[in-house]
């Protein structure tokens, strides 16, 4: 049996014995009619409003989100702890980044699921919902990528350094209304990149020197190949706090500061690095992709810390992480779920 | 509530209906091959019936509304899963894998150890029948994109089983 008659058998037997509960015709279009009817409610109220115009109030309808309130996932993964009003809000602010680039996009706040419609909606998503809410229990996130002005600066100077090298205008680099690199300069950034790669790599490095340079490195490793860098490195910041950064081509992100176990993952083209720390009584740890791949990862002792390093760049495309901490018995204490940055667009 | 409705939703609700009918176990039984888990899929497939019926007049005029349905009870079962992962360690039973009728469990635990992306095309070319162009409309993806997940997929499966 070939393999295409051999997965399309195996998948239809299984389907055959799914058996499904369907909620029913009536409530389905009971729920979509309450739903239709509560926006068109809204549209009615506005456009009485117009027409009868002055006079009438104006019917106060749903606030919008106050971006610039809603908490950001710093704060909120800080002490751990969401209201149900600060959990609807970053919803919400996830929406409204939705909405901006022109997706169609709802949240069940109840069951904490995005639907998304509209162009490449995994990849928006993952965007937005990095920004507002946050992947996992990863506590502090580098200065830079909390700060969308300092990140685009930084990219407004490497294009500009490399357009000087090259003699070459690549585009415009503007923001979007919330602070971020817009779509536009996103196209001059991956112009400069494609166009003069060595050339902005090497912009880059200059530009970011001085922030690596500070950091007493621990353990770091890069890995080429003919799309881009994979790379990872553990080491002290400005301010001697512990860093792990994991990152392939010009992305990457961060986590400084912790003093619990700390990872983040970052992946592009197929490839994932992997960097974090973790606090002494931890005895080992294991790497697990996409809920069954598996790797143990090397400890690395960090010298006047009772703190270890560990990193990893492995070759798989992964949907989500796992560690696994175990004890002296090898038993699972803990299950680390680090969030996942991702280079592809 | 029949009251409520004006005649042109009178036959908007009637071949909603029909396609509800016709659609539910077949995007049903697809999606819940894909996400591994049966009631997780029910509640998925509901949600995405509850928005095609809102947007009817879209979705009904759309070459493959099936398709529709079965993208977004999977988007709304992942970001779903996505959550639950990230608060707690509950596992998932999975479809198949210890079910002696099925005819190869290996095929199952293989697709099973996809990532997302790739079971959504292989469920969608081998439960759905669908072809790459329906599958990239159903999607939101360019035709080229589900040629290169389809032949990735089958190229780990062929890594796995062969």
């Amino acid at each position: 049996m070939s393999l295409d008659e051999r997965v399309r058998s195996t998948l239809e037997s299984a389907a055959d014995r799914v058996q499904g509960h369907p909620a029913g015709i009536e409530v389905i279009m009971r729920r979509g009619l309450r739903r239709r009817h509560s926006r068109r409610a809204g549209w009615v109220v506005a456009a009485a409003v117009l027409v009868v115009g002055f006079v009438v109030l104006a019917i106060p309808l749903a606030p919008r989100v106050d971006l610039a309130s809603a908490r950001t996932p710093v704060e909120i993964l800080a002490d751990r702890v969401v209201t149900p009003e600060e959990w609807e809000a970053a919803g919400a602010a996830v929406i409204q980044c939705l909405t901006d680039q022109g997706m169609d996009a709802e949240f069940d706040a109840d069951k904490g699921a995005f639907t998304v419609y509209g162009a490449d909606p995994d990849t928006r998503l993952d965007e937005c919902y990095g920004a507002y809410m946050g992947e996992s229990v990863q506590k502090v996130w580098s200065d830079q990528q909390a700060d969308p002005v300092a990140e685009f600066e930084l990219y407004r100077s490497v294009v500009e350094c490399t357009e000087s090298r090259t003699g070459v205008d690549y585009g415009d680099m503007t923001q979007d209304s919330l602070g971020f690199v817009s779509t536009e300069a996103h196209r001059t950034i991956n112009r400069a990149f494609n166009e003069a790669p060595e050339v902005y790599n090497s912009c880059f490095d200059d530009l970011t020197l001085d922030a690596d340079s500070s950091m007493g490195t621990i353990v770091e490793e890069v890995v080429s190949d003919s799309q881009g860098d994979a790379r990872y490195s553990v080491g002290l910041g400005p301010n001697q706090e512990l860093c792990a950064q994991a990152g392939y081509g010009f992305h990457s992100q961060s986590a400084c500061g912790g003093a619990d176990i700390e990872a983040v993952v970052f992946q592009g083209d197929g490839v994932v690095a992997l960097a974090g720390y973790a606090p002494s009584p931890v005895a080992g740890l294991t790497l697990v992709f996409n809920g069954d791949l598996r790797r143990p990862l090397q400890l690395i002792p960090i010298p006047g810390r009772e703190m270890y390093a560990f990193g990893a760049i492995e070759t798989v495309e992964v949907d989500y992480v796992e560690i696994e901490v175990v004890d002296g018995n090898g038993d699972i204490i803990q299950r680390f779920f680090p969030s996942i940055g991702s280079a592809n667009n | 509530m029949r009251g409520m409705v004006s005649e042109r939703d009178l036959v908007a609700v009637e071949s909603f209906e029909g396609f509800y009918r016709r659609a539910w176990h077949e995007v049903h039984r697809a999606v819940a091959v894909g996400v591994g888990n049966v009631d997780l899929a029910n509640e998925a497939v509901d949600e995405a019936m509850v928005r095609a019926y809102e947007r009817w007049g879209e979705v009904s005029g759309l070459e493959n509304p099936e398709g529709w349905v079965y993208r977004v009870a999977m988007n709304w079962a992942r970001s779903w899963l996505r959550r639950l992962r990230h608060r707690s360690n509950l596992e998932l039973p999975e479809i198949g894998v210890d079910d002696p009728d099925v005819v190869d469990p290996r095929v199952m635990s293989a697709v099973h150890r996809l990532t997302y992306r790739h079971r959504e095309v292989v469920v969608a070319r081998y439960v759905l029948g669908m072809s790459e162009a329906e599958m990239a409309d159903a999607l939101g993806v360019p035709k080229g994109t589900v040629k290169s997940r389809l032949h990735r997929a089958l190229e780990v499966l062929k890594e796995e089983l062969v």
